[in-house]
């Protein structure tokens, strides 16, 4: 493995923040809103804590091949062929996570931004960025992820002014929604937690222990959950029940009801930095899909299968851009997000420990 | 001195033999040099022996021939050369293959007869400046010397200010025809060998006919020389060269520029000054952070402006929002080639008043800052809103501590300039993405570029946004990959003692 | 690399050289709309009125700004955004109101409701939240059209006028965002400024605060009436003044009424249940200080425990008023159906949904506390 590839645990960290908060938070409260009403808060914390258990399992798997990324650890279990069938699978899947990405990075531009910009161009934009990004190695990829960062501590920073108006009454009384619906709302949260299946892709070039990976993984849940729950809390106590039925972008919406002396109208400025989060995921999923691509055919360098994906992702996005198209697009990923990033995790790690499968001897991975 | 270099010359030498007779290497000489009529040939007979005595005229001291070659001949008649009793730089023995380049230094040579070797004796004519501030990085205080034209005098400045043995220098000589000098400087024991040894690498790799600044050997030695941004530090103070000496970085001094090239160094470097450290710690950092600020004010003033005047008016606030009105009604142009007209307008003057003799200079400035500014806006070209941001960004622009970082954010300005006028903040953050993509990409001789921020490096941060105090500055630059990391130890000891 | 670089380079440039600004849109091309007037005709039909500011006749090359004026455009129209789309027939620029301060509703508009006018700014994702709202009595083209001498514009006029209000403690502090939940959320009512004209000194001049019920005007109160609801609510604590009228007229001498600045207190709604039935209590403790008493000697305690009871009893005829008129509106600002949803919430799912505030007793409890008299005693 060469040193120059190699990240620190905090890159790690934020990379992995990074691709988990996307597109979807901004759309979190009013999702988890219709099912789990007031409480949909609870549904996040119950979400980050089930996450949690998967993230042992993916520790447990990576320590047992440490120098592995996902696509060996799926050849070294699964044998060569079922292992390289997957990881087809897996950079489709990647792909269709960027394209979901796009098209609804897309959609909300032109609905709050810009209304009469074609399409295509605002795809451009993003596949481009992507693609300037993505082609680098790992570490100026979480370099950059780092940076954007700040990003998100802008978000952390200005959404509790909503305090100041916000009326606790909503959100009350506490457990009024059920345990059901609070499950309900719990398990269609899931999808803001995609991005973390990547840590498989990256955990080897990790500078660090199984034991801190643990904890760095668990921080990053832990982020992720608080995050999400604070944002949707602020967005619960701002806006009434019926009021949040209405807003399909509640986050923006709260953001734009605000108002400085300086900048009467933060939202804008606040979408802008929005779309740094978007890419940061976009180049992510482009760094797994291109990973999944240099990994099956060793032919060309890994990016040109950067290019691949990112021209794929484009042409695909330019097809889905209808509403129900969209609806039905996120429907697919959330689904198949499920299998990726719960079940072939925990059935790897079931099948290598009923076959007794670790990592033999040294497997260099290169990225 | 290196005889490395003298292979690129024997291409265009005829050939000689040294064990030739007198005449045939006087002649040999002679036919080196063509019919070049600064060869200065005096005959001469020494010991018993006919001799001559070879120097170009142009750049030889005359007063030295006289002094170190003449009167000792003279006086010490009868002795062997060998025996002047002259310093060892003052007179060496030489080969004849090597004689033309040594005369093309401003030696003088003595061809002997009966001597196999030749004499060579040192000749050079000095000519330099004496020191003065250097212009461009002016301090109010700390010392006011600038490196001169001269290498010899520079390393001495660098020498004067590291009395240490560990000090390297390194010579080599590159252009094939003009045969430049230059030195590497570093701090054995502090700089990382690897780095020393790639540059030792990347500079003996190179060929090229013609060196003669350090802007060229920028361009030949940077990573990505197609980055707008300049990732080796210029310098004319020898202060700072040998800070950056001491926290492990390497310089490249050249002969015949007063300018050093100090490498690797990160995005910050370029905002520090020397100021910072000899003022106050609140006062250094408030500076620093003020320029850290005006890069960001330069950088994305004229384009947030674009994109509020043409896409987000209701950003304004509402106070305000009259006021601008009224300011942009009755221009013709759309914001994008005002901001335009008015920041090529100030790229005219900077340029215009660079040139000129500093009189004159000074009324390029009031012309094309008062009188065009002023006309322009009551001929309603241009807003006067407009006027104001461009020469705020020109301002703030000015205020960074290093000339190229300071181009480079004014000629990003323009494709920010034009994708916000196409997208509006959408653009402004797309291109900011680009730029912070590429910062995070760029390495400075394989030292990330953008550290302490991107790989975060929380110690650098100490020196880099703001600067802390300098008995907090314990570690030197990670990114450098130091032998030696710790600087300071216990900077302030005597606080235990005194309590 | 760089080959591929500059491709990218190349094709955005192309792109954006090609294309051009799809969503320019130049502030020097658009009328702002700064303030806003909705009315209804006798047909049902929305009259939207608005003023802009325009820049006439720049005064050469003097470089002192000048005085922006502003002027009146009504149009009519089916619906709000309708109106508007008439009124862009007959503007030279286009319009946008995305910077529009005040919005102003007209009594007749207001009691049809006030979510539909204001639906189309919700929507656009340009749309002034933050604007304020306030209800005239009478016909909005008349507030709209004021030839008012105080500010350039009548936008900033109705703005300062509106924000000196809320600092006074007359009116609530709703701007078009904050007001939204209690339109769509029936637990609680808004109440509105209130405005009124006077034609003859080119004024507007406060008379009180709109009722609300379920996004509807249906009442109104008075100026003392709107400050006890501002303390009672617990909007505002502080710098509202009150004049109490004394009962004990001592002498012919010098009046003894006293008008006192309330500094703060605490207070509190509570909603009692007992046996399903509803009763509500707002409990108040404030501090005053006396501001006006021109019959001086406030140390003497006779008088000081005479005047505490005046002050006492003339303030909780105000609050019983203010509460019998939301009672009469059914107008619940008080928020106890929210009290009630949050802390009985099954009794309120069964019984009191849409509560009728005729049927529930409310209480008002006030206690003061006297800080000062000012600098003299």
């Amino acid at each position: 493995m060469k040193i120059d590839t190699q990240i620190t645990k905090l890159q790690m960290f934020t990379f992995l923040i990074q691709t988990q908060i996307g597109v979807a938070f901004l759309s979190l409260p009013h999702e988890i809103h219709n099912y789990a009403k007031g409480d949909s808060w609870m549904s996040l914390l119950l979400t980050g804590v089930f996450m949690e258990l998967f993230i042992i399992f993916y520790i447990l798997l990576t320590n047992r091949f440490p120098k592995q990324h996902l696509f060996t650890i799926l050849e070294s279990v699964l044998g060569k062929i079922v292992g390289r069938c997957l990881t087809l699978i897996y950079a489709g899947y990647f792909l269709l996570t960027g394209t979901t990405i796009l098209v609804l990075f897309v959609s909300m531009l032109k609905k709050w931004m810009l209304i009469y910009t074609p399409y295509w161009v605002i795809l451009l934009l993003m596949v481009s960025i992507g693609i300037y990004i993505a082609t680098e190695n790992l570490q100026v990829i979480a370099r950059f992820s780092f940076i954007a960062t700040i990003v998100i501590l802008t978000f952390i920073v200005v959404a509790p002014i909503a305090f100041k108006d916000g009326n606790l009454h909503y959100i009350m009384p506490v457990g009024d929604a059920g345990l059901m619906n609070i499950i309900n709302g719990a398990a269609h949260a899931t999808l803001a937690w995609q991005g973390m299946e990547l840590f498989l892709l990256i955990a080897p070039f990790v500078i660090s222990t199984g034991r801190e990976k643990m904890k760095v993984f668990t921080l990053a849940n832990l982020f992720i959950t608080l995050f999400y729950a604070f944002i949707t809390f602020t967005c619960l106590i701002y806006f009434s029940g019926n009021e949040l039925v209405l807003l399909p972008q509640p986050v923006l919406y709260l953001l734009k009801s605000f108002s400085f002396t300086i900048i009467e109208r933060p939202d804008l400025v606040l979408i802008s930095f929005w779309i740094i989060l978007v890419g940061t995921s976009f180049i992510s999923y482009l760094y797994g899909a291109s990973m999944a691509g240099a990994f099956l055919f060793k032919k060309w360098p890994r990016r040109s299968y950067v290019y691949l994906s990112a021209i794929t992702c484009f042409v695909a996005a330019l097809f889905f851009n209808s509403v129900q198209e969209i609806t039905k697009l996120t429907k697919y990923v959330t689904y198949t997000g499920l299998i990726f990033l719960m079940v072939i995790p925990a059935a790897l790690l079931f099948i290598s420990f009923l076959f007794q499968k670790r990592q033999r001897g040294e497997i260099d991975v290169e990225n | 001195m290196s005889h490395s270099s003298v292979s690129n010359n024997e291409n265009v030498l005829p050939t000689a033999e040294d064990d030739a007779t007198f005449e045939d290497r006087a002649a040999f000489i002679q036919r080196a040099f063509g019919s070049t009529e600064d060869l200065m040939k005096v005959p001469l007979s020494f010991n018993n022996k006919q001799g001559v005595l070879f120097y170009l005229a142009v750049i030889s001291d005359l007063e030295k021939i006289q002094r170190s070659i003449l009167f000792p001949l003279m006086k010490y008649r009868d002795l062997e050369v060998e025996q002047i009793p002259l310093t060892a730089e003052a007179k060496s023995k030489i080969m004849l293959k090597d004689s033309i380049y040594t005369l093309i230094q401003g030696n003088s040579i003595v061809v002997l007869e009966g001597c196999e070797e030749l004499y060579s004796f040192n000749t050079v004519k000095e000519n330099t400046r004496s020191s003065v501030e250097p212009d461009s990085e002016k301090t109010v205080r700390g010392s006011h010397i600038g490196f001169v034209e001269n290498l010899s005098t520079n390393l001495g400045f660098i020498r004067r200010g590291i009395e240490s043995r560990h000090l390297r220098i390194h010579y080599e000589r590159i252009g094939q025809y003009t045969n430049n000098q230059i030195a590497i400087v570093y701090i054995d024991g502090i700089a990382s060998p690897a780095l020393v040894r790639k540059l030792k690498e990347r500079i003996s790799t190179l060929s090229i006919d013609m060196t003669f600044s350090p802007g060229y050997l920028e361009e030949l030695l940077e990573d990505v020389p197609y980055s707008p941004f300049p990732h080796l530090l210029y310098t004319e103070r020898p202060d700072r060269a040998i800070a950056q000496l001491i926290e492990g970085r390497i310089v490249i001094m050249a002969e015949g520029s007063s300018d050093v090239l100090v490498l690797p160094v990160s995005f910050f470097s370029f905002f520090q000054t020397t100021d910072d450290y000899n003022s106050r710690i609140i006062t250094g950092s408030f500076f620093r952070f003020l320029r850290l600020i005006s890069f960001i004010i330069s950088l994305l003033l004229p384009s947030l402006y674009i994109a509020v005047i043409g896409f987000h008016f209701e950003i304004i606030p509402k106070e305000i929002l009259v006021l601008v009105k009224n300011s942009v009604e009755n221009i013709p142009f759309p914001p994008l080639i005002e901001a335009m007209i008015m920041a090529f307008t100030i790229e005219l003057i900077r340029e215009a008043g660079i040139r000129l003799p500093t009189p004159i200079g000074q009324t390029i400035g009031i012309v094309g800052g008062l009188i065009i500014g002023d006309a322009i806006v009551s001929a309603g070209l241009v807003s006067n809103i407009m006027v104001i941001v461009i020469a705020l960004t020109a301002i703030s622009s000015f205020t960074i501590a290093s000339y190229e970082m300071s181009n480079t954010v004014r000629i990003l300005n323009y494709p920010i300039m034009l994708s916000a006028a196409t997208f509006g903040f959408v653009g402004i953050i797309f291109s900011l993405m680009f730029i912070v993509g590429h910062l995070c990409k760029l390495e400075s001789l394989g030292t990330p570029y953008f550290t302490p921020l991107a790989p975060f490096n929380i110690k650098g941060l100490k020196d880099a946004i703001i600067r802390f105090p300098i008995w907090l500055l314990k570690d030197r630059p990670r990114e450098l990959r130091v032998k030696n990391k710790r600087r300071l130890y216990r900077p302030r000891r005597w606080e235990n003692n005194e309590n | 690399m760089w080959k591929t670089s500059m491709r990218f380079v190349l094709v955005i440039s192309l792109s954006v050289l090609l294309c051009g600004c799809w969503d320019q849109r130049l502030l020097k091309e658009q009328k702002l709309i700064l303030l806003l007037g909705y009315d209804l005709n006798s047909k049902g039909e929305i009259i939207t009125s608005t003023t802009y500011p325009i820049s006439k006749g720049k005064s050469g090359t003097s470089n002192a700004p000048a005085a922006p004026k502003s002027t009146i455009l009504s149009t009519s129209g089916e619906t709000a955004m309708d109106s508007l789309l008439h009124a862009d027939l007959k503007i030279s620029e286009r319009i946008d109101i995305s910077k529009a301060h005040v919005i102003l509703f007209g009594e007749k508009a207001a009691r049809k409701g006030i979510y539909p006018e204001l639906d189309h700014i919700y929507r656009n994702p340009k749309g002034a939240l933050s604007s304020k709202v306030a209800i005239i009595e009478g016909q909005v083209i008349d507030a709209v059209s004021i030839n008012q001498e105080e500010a350039d514009l009548n936008a900033q006029y109705y703005d300062e006028f509106l924000k000196s209000g809320i600092a006074t403690g007359f009116y609530t502090n709703y701007n078009v965002q904050s007001v939204r939940p209690l339109l769509l959320h029936h637990t609680k009512d808004p109440l509105l400024p209130l405005l009124k004209l006077d034609r003859k000194h080119k004024r507007a001049v406060s008379v009180g605060m709109a009722l609300f019920n379920n996004g509807k005007m249906t009442g109104k109160l008075s100026i003392p009436e709107s400050k006890m609801y501002t303390l009672l609510s617990g909007e505002q604590k502080q710098k509202i003044s009150f004049f109490v009228k004394s009962s004990h007229q001592i002498g012919k001498g010098r009046k003894n009424d006293v008008v006192v600045e309330i500094l703060g207190g605490s207070q509190k709604t509570t909603v009692e249940v007992k046996n399903k039935s509803v009763s509500a209590r707002i409990s108040a403790k404030l501090q005053y200080r006396v501001t006006e008493y021109p019959k001086d000697q406030l140390t003497d305690p006779q008088v000081m425990s005479k005047l505490t009871h005046d002050i006492k009893t003339g303030l909780m005829k105000t609050a019983e008023s203010m509460i019998s008129q939301l009672q009469m509106a059914n107008c619940d600002g008080l928020g106890l159906e929210e009290e009630l949803r949050v802390h009985h919430n099954k009794l309120w799912k069964e019984k009191y949904r849409n509560i009728n505030l005729r049927e529930v007793p409310i209480k008002a409890d006030l206690q003061f506390e006297f800080i000062n008299s000012g600098i003299i005693n």
